[in-house]
């Protein structure tokens, strides 16, 4: 009964990594054996609980290049981000109801229940997994954003199949990231989590706002590719973004607040593939995307460097 | 680590090891003794405390022991570690007493008519 249980077990503990079993195995082991009395099967909690272990273990060089501090920040950061954009696109671009084009003439897409197209339905996701959050209900809330990159996935694959309203699949890439950014990390982990939110949601509230009025009437229908391709990516708020991740990540450097600077640059890295792939579409040459993509790569990694202590000196030899 | 971010399986994890060194199923026993049976480790979430609680400095490997066919692996709490449990044991007793000063007051102020 013993052999087969601690088969058993041992199979179990193959979630970990190779080297920790190696090290761990053995020790573990005895523990489980211990506590499983006239039993010839592990308990259904007991699998769960190594497996949901084990692959935390896997992931420890992840946790080791990106500190919990680091995605804690980029969480709060990125959470506001998303919200502000999804906010003010879903009541502004998809809420069919305000929604009235100025020219009655234009038929005015299908639409999916209440809003013009599905981004209604991937920012709503966004807004209820931001008020659960700020309600407390932190875990609930990020599962429900990582359910929304597969969403986000389906719409890219079936949407270019069908007629379909969407988001580009750049913009639904960029919201994609965020969420991702925002489950990698605990958002309102600490006391101080609140005012960078806060700041992050406001000042991307403020920008689309201003964007949107300043590039159209209020009330005209525009798609979801227009809203995008018009008021964040092109002349509007997306560069920004970029610009303002950039020199908050430059000042944190500066300063020597390091999980600021890794959070910056954590979260830049989404708006600059976005960035870099118009650059491209719209004609620029590979070589000058190259050329930015290697200055962006050496700063972080000078960064890095001078976290870890090295210094490049230049010094006079004769 | 700050003592505020100490959370209650670690806490009994250190509280475990305060009175010696054990090895890991004798951790999950006294933990579940000491929290009233809420708390009851499982063995995959004991180790990820005890290797996080290693590389922090607060708990350390005290040797190995084959029993009856298993091998046992002892842990012990390093002074680091026994800082890091007082301090925690202090807030939480403050806190306590805090609620318990509070309670009381409410206790004997006069019914609102």
């Amino acid at each position: 009964m013993t052999a087969a249980l601690e088969a058993r077990y041992r199979r179990a503990l193959r979630w970990y990594p190779r080297r920790w079993r190696a090290d761990n195995e053995d020790a573990i082991l005895g523990v489980l054996l211990d506590g499983a009395t006239e039993r010839d099967r592990p308990r259904a909690a007991e699998v769960l609980d190594l497996a949901a272990n084990g692959l935390r273990a896997r992931l420890e060089p992840l946790d080791r290049m990106l500190p919990s501090t680091v995605r804690d920040r980029a969480s709060d950061l990125a959470l506001g981000l998303g919200f502000g954009v999804a906010f003010v696109l879903l009541l502004m671009q998809e809420w069919a109801p305000w929604a009235t084009s100025v020219e009655p003439w234009i038929p005015a897409p299908a639409g999916v229940g209440p809003f013009a197209g599905w981004g209604g339905l991937l920012y709503s996701v966004w807004v209820t997994a931001f008020l659960l959050i700020v309600s407390g209900f932190s875990r609930t809330g990020r599962w429900l954003l990582v359910a929304s990159i597969p969403f986000s996935i389906l719409l890219v694959s079936f949407a270019s199949t069908t007629e379909w309203q969407r988001p580009p699949a750049l913009a639904l890439a960029a919201m994609g990231s965020l969420a991702l950014i925002t489950a990698l990390g605990r958002p309102l982990a600490r006391r101080t989590s609140w005012l960078p939110l806060a700041l992050a949601a406001l000042v991307t509230l403020a920008s689309v706002i201003f964007s949107f009025v300043s590039n159209v009437e209020v009330t005209t229908r525009v798609t979801a590719v227009e809203a995008w391709r018009g008021l964040i990516f092109g002349n509007g708020a997306g560069e920004w973004y970029l610009w303002a991740l950039i020199t908050l990540a430059a000042i944190a450097a500066i300063a020597r607040r390091w999980s600021w600077f890794g959070a910056a640059a954590l979260l830049s890295v989404p708006w600059l593939g976005i960035c870099l792939v118009q650059l491209i579409d719209s004609g620029h040459s590979l070589l000058l995307v190259g050329v930015i993509l290697l200055v962006f790569a050496v700063f972080v990694a000078m960064c890095a460097w001078h976290a870890r202590g090295y210094r490049l000196v230049i010094q006079r030899v004769h | 680590m700050a003592s505020n971010d100490m959370r209650e399986p670690t806490f009994l994890v250190l509280s475990a090891l305060a009175g010696g060194r054990k090895h890991g199923y004798a951790i999950i026993s006294e933990a579940d003794v000491a929290s009233g049976g809420r708390v009851k480790l499982k063995a995959g979430t004991l180790y990820t405390a005890l290797d996080r609680l290693t590389r922090e400095g607060l708990v350390a490997p005290a040797g190995d022991e084959v029993v009856d066919g298993r091998l046992r692996r002892y842990y012990e709490l390093t002074d680091p570690g026994a800082e890091a449990l007082a301090t925690e044991a202090r807030r939480q007793q403050s806190n306590s007493a805090h609620a318990l000063a509070q309670l009381a007051s409410r206790a004997i102020r006069p019914a609102v008519a």
